[in-house]
């Protein structure tokens, strides 16, 4: 895999992209309704802890990803533990990335195409841009992220004619238990899988901090959440947007802006196309170092390059257990919040004391 | 059938192009990325055919 530097820019956008890839897919509606909005402030809380642990392994360990730093921490045993635990979860978390978006290449433009075919020639876009390693990957971000925003800012100020303040009533009808659950299903898929950006940060440019870097992107993504979520809400509605797959797109079709109305899904859909292999090449990227991690110590020659064989993979099981059987796919989405939240939030932690442990007793004994 | 001979063409690329310079950096690697092609290939085609 090709190294290169992650400017603030290019790590700043693929932040934001993974936070925001499900927000733009899901809509993030469920049982709450029009408090969904709590939920996703609900969501963040979780998210400054997790944040606060992220920037300061950074700072303690500074030019390391993850499994270096479970290397520099818990010895070889714990980069191999390290890598094989986090290549099988960036493996089917890219299964699931690579099920949603051919899920939704399929209903949106390609009915007549399999899905195995679209899966393919999408890891192949993914596979691409994987190989050309950290910096393209940041540039890609930086002018996907742009664009992204312009056809979002564009769609929202056609829609101001199909905006209805009433549909974003009423609020405080749903119960604290369910704003709980819906929360924390919202913090594992926007905000869970943001461990991936530890698997970049020893492509960091130096000039990055962390700590900025991090709450930048939180803030950012939390405010988008928030936009797309009211736009869906005044548009459809609470209980359509819930019951639609795919909200954002759908709410771009009912819009009404005279003759070019169809070019407003066609728009929406590039973005959903865009975020999503900039979303699907991250989460492959950071499986195939993991992987490679797992199998060669490091200092010892390139990095392998683990990207094909990891996203064929991911694709096999996207196609077979994800998307194959509704049952399965269902079943999967249920499981997929709790499954990210051990790795995504739970696993940093004990590298993080550690690491705090190992500081403290090398500042005692100078 | 389409399905079928666009994931075998994918498999033979990525034979070819993975992991025939990998034989040459050492047994793990190749393995490694051997046995989860295969894995994906052998689940694609169960997928396809039953």
């Amino acid at each position: 895999m090709t190294q290169g530097r992650l400017s603030f820019r290019g790590a700043f956008f693929l932040i934001v992209a993974a936070e925001v890839s499900a927000v733009t897919l899901s809509g993030l509606f469920g049982e709450s309704g029009a408090d969904g909005w709590i939920s996703i402030l609900l969501a963040a809380l979780p998210a400054i802890p997790l944040i606060l642990v992220f920037s300061r392994l950074c700072a303690l360990m500074p030019g390391k990803s993850l499994p270096e730093m479970a290397g520099l921490q818990f010895g070889r045993a714990g980069e191999i533990i390290a890598g094989a635990v986090y290549g099988c979860f960036f493996i089917i978390l890219t299964a699931a990335m690579l099920s949603g978006y051919t899920g939704f290449i399929h209903l949106a433009a390609l009915p007549r195409t399999g899905p195995a075919i679209i899966c393919l020639v999408f890891l192949s876009l993914c596979a691409c841009l994987c190989r050309g390693g950290s910096e393209t990957m940041g540039k890609w971000s930086a002018i996907t992220g742009v664009l992204f925003l312009v056809i979002l800012a564009g769609l929202i100020a056609f829609s101001a004619e199909n905006i209805k303040p009433g549909n974003l009533m009423p609020v405080f009808t749903t119960s604290a238990e369910t704003l709980a659950a819906e929360g924390l299903r919202i913090f594992a898929l926007t905000h869970g899988e943001l461990v991936l950006i530890l698997f970049f940060a020893g492509d960091f440019a130096g000039d990055i901090k962390p700590q900025r870097l991090f709450w930048g992107a939180l803030g950012f993504g939390l405010i988008l959440a928030l936009i797309v979520f009211f736009h869906n809400c005044a548009v459809l509605g609470p209980y359509t947007a819930a019951s639609a797959l795919f909200p954002l797109y759908r709410a771009a079709s009912v819009i009404d802006a005279g003759g070019i109305g169809i070019r407003l899904e066609t728009l929406v859909a590039l973005a959903f196309m865009l975020i999503g292999i900039t979303k699907t090449a991250a989460v492959l990227m950071a499986g195939a170092r993991a992987l490679s991690r797992a199998v060669r110590p490091a200092g010892v020659g390139a990095p392998l390059k683990l990207t094909v064989p990891a996203g064929f993979l991911a694709a096999a099981l996207a196609v077979s257990a994800l998307g194959g059987d509704a049952e399965k796919g269902e079943l999967a989405r249920r499981f997929l919040p709790a499954f990210i939240l051990a790795p995504g939030a739970l696993l940093p932690l004990p590298l993080w004391i550690s690491a705090e442990i190992k500081k403290k007793r090398a500042g005692k004994k100078t | 059938m389409q399905e079928f001979v666009l994931t075998t063409v994918f498999f033979l690329a990525a034979v070819w192009f993975d992991l025939r310079p990998k034989w040459k950096a050492g047994r793990a690697p190749f393995f490694l990325s051997a046995v989860l092609t295969a894995a994906g290939y052998f689940i694609l085609v169960k997928n396809i055919f039953f």
